[in-house]
This record gives structure tokens, C-alpha cells and sequence, in this order.
């Protein structure tokens, strides 16, 4: 639970929503209905789904926090918004949302969008789809679409926030978001310790890993490099300093800071992202809890079905026929498809 | 393989299909003849009583007629159904628990065949240190968190239908439910499935840990109300049971001041797990039911709990009772253990089966707003029920902003109908206005689609209908719901027409 904020920070409602309006028509009328165009946020992550077409013309999203609404718990932001100006602004309400929060300066929150990927509190926080509310993107057409609203729960028609989010910008490209936000906690500490263990009686599972979930209520972040664990505790003072005693029982001890993530993005089960990250043979930083290991090498080919590979295939061309909207970019770029027969497993 | 032909349904002389429609019946009589080969003649039903249960849900809308209901107990023998269908040209609607207030299990159109999931109830792996559990779509939402308990853990999504409605029925509407404030609603309790596509095929969609590998399928199949293909195994997230429970109930003078304390909760930076408001009519109404210990003399109560670890409960509960009080609350009471707890929320959950009391039928709505608008949404809402002389109670997510006006009335009574889904209708667009939106954890269904076009303009609306096209460009799963066709009309004009018996 969050302590009390201010809200008078915000942007002012007065008549940024016209001028946002217009930027919106002129992000559109960049992208128009004909040429190839790319869409260029920061690019932080410009070598992931494939290479961009240098030849085709560039346009990028409109920038700017359109409207805080830490009432509500949500913010309205423009897609070409550096992640750091987001964040700034809503730490002025105590409130966070849960885009990647040790970005590059110059990460944008469309370009977080199009990528999709979750950063170091998608144990607490849920990945990046979870939190948008609302979406306003333009079509491979050059027209203006929405879909969601500005409230905390909908289910109002087929939800595209859910497509466009780490679509790459390969369906359309989002102009405009509703975030949801949370509560900024009372109290964060990061603690450290000894490194996980592998049973060999049950090698498949983290044991150790298990144990810290099992000890531990809901902490915010578990991360594990090849020599030591990283635990991120929040909330109340006293909730944190309890939970931080019982792991020093286990040899933690608190630090500054957990480690940064590393550049390059390895799925595995829930659970087993210690063995994951040991089985890649580099050096990697795992997200405990949510089956990503990050590393310093690219790993395994990620595998998907034939059949929802095709599905992909389908909604490209259904959603851009021309192939114009991000030439070059492909969402099943180095995945692997699994063969059909394999299918009806559970895993 | 077995059964011969048409079996026990032509047998017991009720078979609704055979015999009447004049020029359809040879290939009725081959799907259902192969549909029984398949799965045997006592899962392939078309008697009268049984076409007549299936053909509606727990909405009020009457508008649907099952051609056929089959019973699979297996992902092929759905994926043989869905098979059997494409080849003969037949819709089909996939079916749960029935509990859907949208009419979205309803079947509509060519009286399609209805696949009812109910006995696809096993939970296939429960998986604690990768916190999920492999199940099939038929197991009831409350069975999982039973099954759970003893683990430690839950299945957040907690709908009021969440003793009768079923994991895929779950799935499909993208279910809410009280503590989806702090948890999220279902979509987030996703991790995977296995979908039988409306072609027959099958894909394996979502992970069950990582990165989404290309479009969040996963995620655009969830809420689509069955009409992007059949989950048949879904892997959904386990959450730890909260090791501190705090549950408060606090009456107000009026309903206006227990809106602006929940706004005003959420507004300090509080995200309880859940916040759920009710209004006189409710509280009476609940006390005469189940006596769940709600004060009687208040104009509203509001049932708001907190969970975590025990020190930021304990201080939290302190703070915004505080807040409460600061907001008009005449008293603030904090369940004193695990009986009084499970009693008011007794009396929560017990509300809707409390209106018969007052009137034998009602018309429950959906609609979300922004939360800071409540209080002026909810006066309109009184507004529009007076205008037209109907009961209204009020029993929602208030801290999510999620409206569930109750519209009690007596379908006997002529005209009253119309006049409920007037109310409906104006109720929907104050909320719109506000800047709501249509459903916050009901879906579209049948029920709003012709309000799709109030929230969407048709450029958004093409959009979602090229979603439909790509996975079901025959438009055979459960046509006719969510969005705004004019073959979907033409649809529900015909099915109005077709006599009893007859398959078409």
C-alpha cells in the first residue's frame, strides 16, 4: 500500500487533448495509406524480429504525457514519450507503471510496447499487456483506430491492445496509450545471497527458487545470476524488515541495487529459470517466477506451433495486405515452428 | 465406434431435427449420424427438452435454438465435432456453465450445434513451483480454488457465477469478479491453451512461462466470447493465498458519500483487494436473505478487504477505515475472524439470488466508468430508473469502477420488458458519456452488440472483424454475438420465425 501523494504535478486538462488530437492526425497523415513506412522510437531494441528496410520512410509517434490521472491509476502518454519522461511523471504522483524501469534514456514507451517484453518487477507487476488500457494506433490504411477505454477493466469487443502489444509494429502503429498504474511502495529493498541450487533428485526444478517463493509472500523481483541471488522486498516498513530477517537466516544481506538486465531474452517454464540460465552456458541474469533468463549470448530458437504460426502469418496479411507497415520486421523472425505431430502435449 | 443411426433420439420419437425440414434433412441426418459414430448416441442429444435447455443461458434474452447438443469428453472429440461442422456448413457454439448474462452461449443462427464443455472437468497437472495448473475447460471455477486450498494457493478471478460457471466459460468472457481489483481479470490468469480453431485445426497457443513467441494470440482469444475457437486445455496461474485478510464493512447516509469514499480510497494510493458497494435496497433485500449482519438503517454500505503480509494489513485497515469515516461513514466495522468475514461476503454473493424476494425477475447490468465519476453516474442511474417506475438495486465493483444496476421487475406483467431494456439502454449511454465503456466483465453477447457502434467507430469496428476473419473467415463459431452485423440481425429476425422442430 502506497502513502498519501499529490497530485498537482499532472498536466493540466486545459487544451492539451486538442492539440493531442491534432498530433494524432498528423502522426497519421505521416504514415498515410501507400509507401512502406517504419516507425522509430528510440531504438534501443533495433536488432530484435527481423532488420528494418533502411528504404522506407520514417515517422515517428507523437511524444508527451497527455493526461496523469493517479485517481484513476492511469495515465494517458503519447508513444514516441521517452519511458524516463513517463516515469518522471508519474513518480511526481507516487504512482509507477510496469514498462521496463531501467530503460535506456532514450526507450520509448511505443517502442517498450512494440517489443513487448517485461522488465526486472514483471514478477509484481505482470507483463507489459496486462497495463494497457486503452490503445489509439494507426491501420495500414492511414486511418485512426481505438480499441479498449480509459477505465481499469473492459471487455468491450476484441481487445487489439492485446495484438498491437509486441507486435513489433507489424499491424498498425500505436500513436496513443492509457496505461494502468500502481502505488509506488512505501518501502523497496533489494537484498542479496548465495546462489541457487539445483536438486539432483528433481533437476528440473529450481528448488531453491521454490523455497524463496514459498517463504516469501510476494516479492517484487527474484533475479539470479550464475553466483548469487537477488530478492527485491516491498511494501510496509515492517512487512519488509520481517520478510529481510527471514532471509538473512538464509545468508542475504541487503544492497543497493539487483543487477541490470542483459541484452538477450531466453523463455523457459515457469520455475526453472535457473536451470534455464545455467543450461545456456553464458553468463545471464534470470527473472525467477516468470520463465525469462536474460544473457549476454542469444539463446535457443524460441519454438511455436505450426498452426498459431500460421494464424501470425494470417493476421499480417489480413491487417497490413501490402506489407507496409514496418517492412522487414516479422514477429516469427528466428522462432523455430514445432512439428504438428507434437501438438495435444501439454508442453 | 458405435450407434446406429440417429439412436436414442429418434428412438424416444422427440428428435427435433428429422423428417421436418424439407430440404436439409439428408445432410442433417449425416451429420448426426457421424457425430454419433464419434462419440457414441448417448453424447450426440436432440430431443425437444434437451435442444430447449441449451438454447438459452442466464441472460434474458430468448432468442436462440440449438439444432444439436453434443457432450465431447476429449480435445479430438471436440476437434472431430468442430470437423464434422465445417464439412457439413453447420455453426457451432461452444457452452459452459450457461451463467453468461450476455447471451453469449446462446445459439443463434442456423440452429447451430452446441458443444457443452461441462464434462471436460479434470484438473490435468497442478504445478507448485511453476505456480500454474493444466486444466480442461469444463472444471468449475470454484472446484480449482477447492483443489488449491490445501496447497496454499487460489484461482483469482472470483465471478459471483464462480460456483456453476467453468474455466473455459471464464476464459471465453474475460470474468471479473470482486478481487480483481488488486488481482486483474482473467486475461492476466492466462498463460496457455490448446484451441481447437473453427477449421478443425489445432494450435497450442501462450507459453507457460516467457516471452509471447509472435502476436499475444493468447490474449485476443481471451474475451472473445468463443467466436475465435474452443479452449480445450488452458493453463491458468496459481496465486498465493494472502498470509493477512482484513475485511471491513462501512455503512453511510447516503449513497453518494459511500462513492466518494471509494474514490477516495483508491485516490491515496490504496489498492485493496477488492471494494464492492451495495444501496438500501440491496442491504434489505440481503438481510432478509441470508442475514449476513448489514446495517439496516444505511442508505449504503460498501464491503471493502485488504490482504498482504500482516503489518501493512493491520495498518492499513487503520488508515483507511480512517478515511471512511473522513468520507461520512456512520460506522466502520472490521470482521473480527474468519466466520464474520465469510458471512459478509455471504451476503455479497448471495444478493442476486435476494432480489426474488422482491420481484421474480431482473435484468442485471454491466457498464464501467472512470471511478471519479461514479457518484454522478449512479444519481443517473436512480434518474433513469424512477423515470420509468422500476426497481433498481445497486451491487458492484466499486473500486473498480464497474456498475451492476439491477433492474427488478415481473416479466408478466405486459410492456415491462421493453421498458427494462429501455432503462438498459439509457443506463449504457450515461455511462458511455461518462467515459465508460459497455462491459466491464459480462461481454458483449447479444446483449450490447447493437451498442457497439455508441463506443466504436466503424473504422474500430472493421478492425475487430478482420480478427474474426482470420481465425474464422467461414464465421461457423457462435455467430451472431459481439459485433454489429447486418447479417446478425437478419440472423435473429430469422430465428424468430423457425418453427419448433425444425432444423434448418
Amino acid at each position: 500500500m502506497a502513502p498519501k501523494h499529490s497530485n498537482s504535478n499532472h498536466p493540466s486538462k486545459g487544451d492539451l487533448p486538442r492539440t493531442w488530437a491534432a498530433q494524432t492526425l498528423a502522426f497519421a497523415a505521416a504514415v498515410g495509406d501507400t509507401r512502406p513506412v517504419t516507425c522509430v522510437g528510440g531504438q534501443t531494441h533495433w536488432s530484435l524480429a527481423g532488420t528494418a528496410d533502411s528504404t522506407a520512410d520514417r515517422v515517428s509517434a507523437p511524444s508527451g504525457v497527455v493526461d496523469v490521472l493517479p485517481e484513476e491509476m492511469l495515465v494517458r502518454v503519447g508513444a514516441g514519450t521517452p519511458l524516463v519522461e513517463l516515469a518522471q511523471a508519474l513518480f511526481a504522483v507516487g504512482q509507477q507503471v510496469c514498462l521496463p524501469q531501467d530503460a535506456d534514456p532514450l526507450a520509448t514507451v511505443g517502442g517498450a510496447l512494440a517489443v513487448g517484453h517485461g522488465g526486472r518487477l514483471q514478477l509484481k507487476l505482470g507483463p507489459p499487456r496486462d497495463s494497457v488500457m486503452e490503445v489509439t494506433y494507426i491501420t495500414a490504411q492511414g486511418q485512426i483506430s481505438k480499441s479498449g477505454g480509459p477505465v481499469v477493466k473492459n471487455v468491450s469487443g476484441f481487445d487489439m491492445c492485446r495484438l498491437l502489444v509486441g507486435s513489433f509494429g507489424t499491424l498498425g502503429f500505436i500513436s496513443e496509450v492509457v496505461l494502468r498504474a500502481t502505488p509506488i511502495p512505501a518501502v523497496s529493498q533489494w537484498l542479496v545471497g548465495p546462489p541457487q541450487a539445483l536438486d539432483p533428485q528433481t533437476p528440473e526444478v529450481d528448488q531453491s527458487a521454490t523455497s524463496l517463493q514459498t517463504l516469501l509472500h510476494a516479492p517484487a523481483s527474484l533475479l539470479y545470476t550464475p553466483t548469487q541471488t537477488y530478492v527485491l522486498l516491498e511494501g510496509h516498513a515492517m512487512d519488509v524488515k520481517n520478510e529481510a530477517t527471514m532471509l538473512g537466516t538464509q545468508g542475504f544481506e541487503p544492497v543497493s541495487q539487483g543487477p541490470t538486465l542483459l541484452p538477450h531474452r531466453i523463455s523457459c517454464r515457469r520455475g526453472q529459470e535457473y536451470r534455464a540460465g545455467v543450461d545456456s552456458g553464458v553468463d545471464f541474469v534470470a527473472l525467477g517466477g516468470v520463465g525469462v533468463v536474460t544473457s549476454t549470448h542469444p539463446g535457443p530458437k524460441p519454438r511455436i506451433d505450426s498452426v498459431a504460426a500460421s494464424l501470425n502469418r494470417r493476421l499480417k496479411q489480413h491487417f497490413d495486405p501490402t506489407g507496409r507497415m514496418n517492412p522487414g520486421r516479422d514477429v516469427l523472425a528466428g522462432t523455430v515452428e514445432t512439428d504438428s505431430a507434437a501438438r495435444g502435449t501439454l508442453r | 465406434m458405435k450407434g446406429s443411426r440417429h439412436g436414442s433420439t429418434k428412438e424416444n420419437g422427440e428428435n427435433a431435427a428429422l423428417g421436418q425440414a424439407s430440404g436439409h434433412t439428408m445432410a442433417v441426418d449425416l451429420l448426426i449420424r457421424e457425430l454419433e459414430e464419434s462419440l457414441g448416441q448417448d453424447r450426440v442429444r436432440a430431443d425437444r427438452i434437451e435442444i430447449g435447455l441449451f438454447s438459452g443461458d442466464a441472460s434474458t434474452f430468448d432468442l436462440g435454438q440449438a439444432g444439436l447438443v453434443c457432450m465431447p469428453r476429449t480435445s479430438s472429440e471436440v476437434q472431430t465435432i468442430i470437423e464434422a461442422c465445417n464439412r457439413h456448413q453447420r455453426p457451432f457454439v461452444a457452452r459452459g456453465g450457461g451463467t453468461g448474462l450476455a447471451g453469449g452461449a446462446i445459439p443463434c443462427g442456423e440452429r447451430p450445434v452446441v458443444i457443452a464443455l461441462s464434462g471436460m472437468d479434470q484438473i490435468l497437472e497442478v504445478d507448485v513451483s511453476a505456480r500454474l495448473a493444466w486444466v480442461e475447460p469444463g472444471v468449475i471455477n470454484l472446484d480449482l480454488t477447492r483443489h488449491l486450498t490445501p496447497l496454499g494457493y487460489h484461482f483469482a478471478p472470483d465471478p459471483s457465477s464462480q460456483q456453476a460457471s467453468t474455466l473455459g466459460g471464464n476464459l471465453a468472457n474475460n470474468s471479473g469478479g470482486p478481487h480483481c481489483l488488486s488481482y486483474g481479470v482473467t486475461n492476466a490468469h492466462i498463460l496457455a491453451m490448446e484451441l481447437v480453431l473453427p477449421d478443425g485445426s489445432v494450435a497450442m497457443i501462450g507459453q507457460d512461462g516467457g516471452d509471447a513467441v509472435g502476436y499475444d494470440l493468447r490474449g485476443i482469444v481471451v474475451g472473445s466470447e468463443g467466436m475465435l475457437g474452443v479452449a480445450t486445455k488452458i493453463a491458468v496461474k496459481l496465486t498465493p493465498n494472502p498470509p493477512a485478510i482484513s475485511t471491513l464493512l462501512a455503512s453511510f447516509p447516503t449513497v453518494r458519500q459511500a462513492a466518494s469514499a471509494v474514490t477516495s480510497v483508491i485516490a491515496n494510493g490504496y489498492v485493496p483487494a477488492a471494494i464492492e458497494l451495495m444501496d438500501r435496497n440491496a442491504v434489505k433485500l440481503i438481510e432478509d436473505f441470508v442475514h449476513a449482519g448489514y446495517p439496516r438503517d444505511a442508505e449504503a454500505v460498501v464491503l471493502l478487504e485488504l490482504d498482504g503480509l500482516e503489518a501493512g494489513v493491520t495498518a492499513t485497515t487503520k488508515e483507511v477505515s480512517h478515511l471512511m469515516t473522513g468520507a461520512g461513514a456512520i460506522s466502520v466495522r472490521c470482521a473480527a475472524d474468519d466466520a464474520e468475514r465469510m458471512l459478509l461476503w455471504k451476503g455479497r454473493k448471495a444478493a442476486f439470488g435476494a432480489i426474488s424476494q422482491a420481484q421474480p425477475d431482473y435484468y442485471l447490468h454491466d457498464t464501467v466508468v472512470p471511478r471519479t465519476r461514479l457518484v454522478e453516474v449512479l444519481d443517473e442511474v436512480y434518474r433513469i430508473a424512477e423515470k420509468y417506475e422500476l426497481m433498481v438495486i445497486n451491487v458492484f465493483h466499486a473500486g473498480d469502477g464497474n456498475l451492476h444496476p439491477i433492474l427488478a421487475y415481473d416479466a408478466r406483467e405486459k410492456g415491462r420488458l421493453e421498458l427494462v431494456h429501455q432503462a438498459g439502454r439509457e443506463i449504457v449511454e450515461a455511462s458511455l458519456a461518462a467515459g465508460g465503456v459497455l462491459s466491464g466483465e459480462h461481454g458483449i453477447g447479444v446483449e450490447k452488440q447493437a451498442y457497439m457502434s455508441l463506443m466504436f467507430s466503424s473504422i474500430d469496428l472493421a478492425q475487430q472483424d478482420l480478427v474474426r476473419t482470420v481465425f474464422d473467415p467461414e464465421r461457423l463459431s457462435n455467430p451472431g454475438k459481439v459485433l454489429p452485423t447486418g447479417a446478425t440481425c437478419a440472423e435473429l429476425q430469422y430465428m424468430n420465425h423457425v418453427p419448433d422442430g425444425v432444423w434448418a
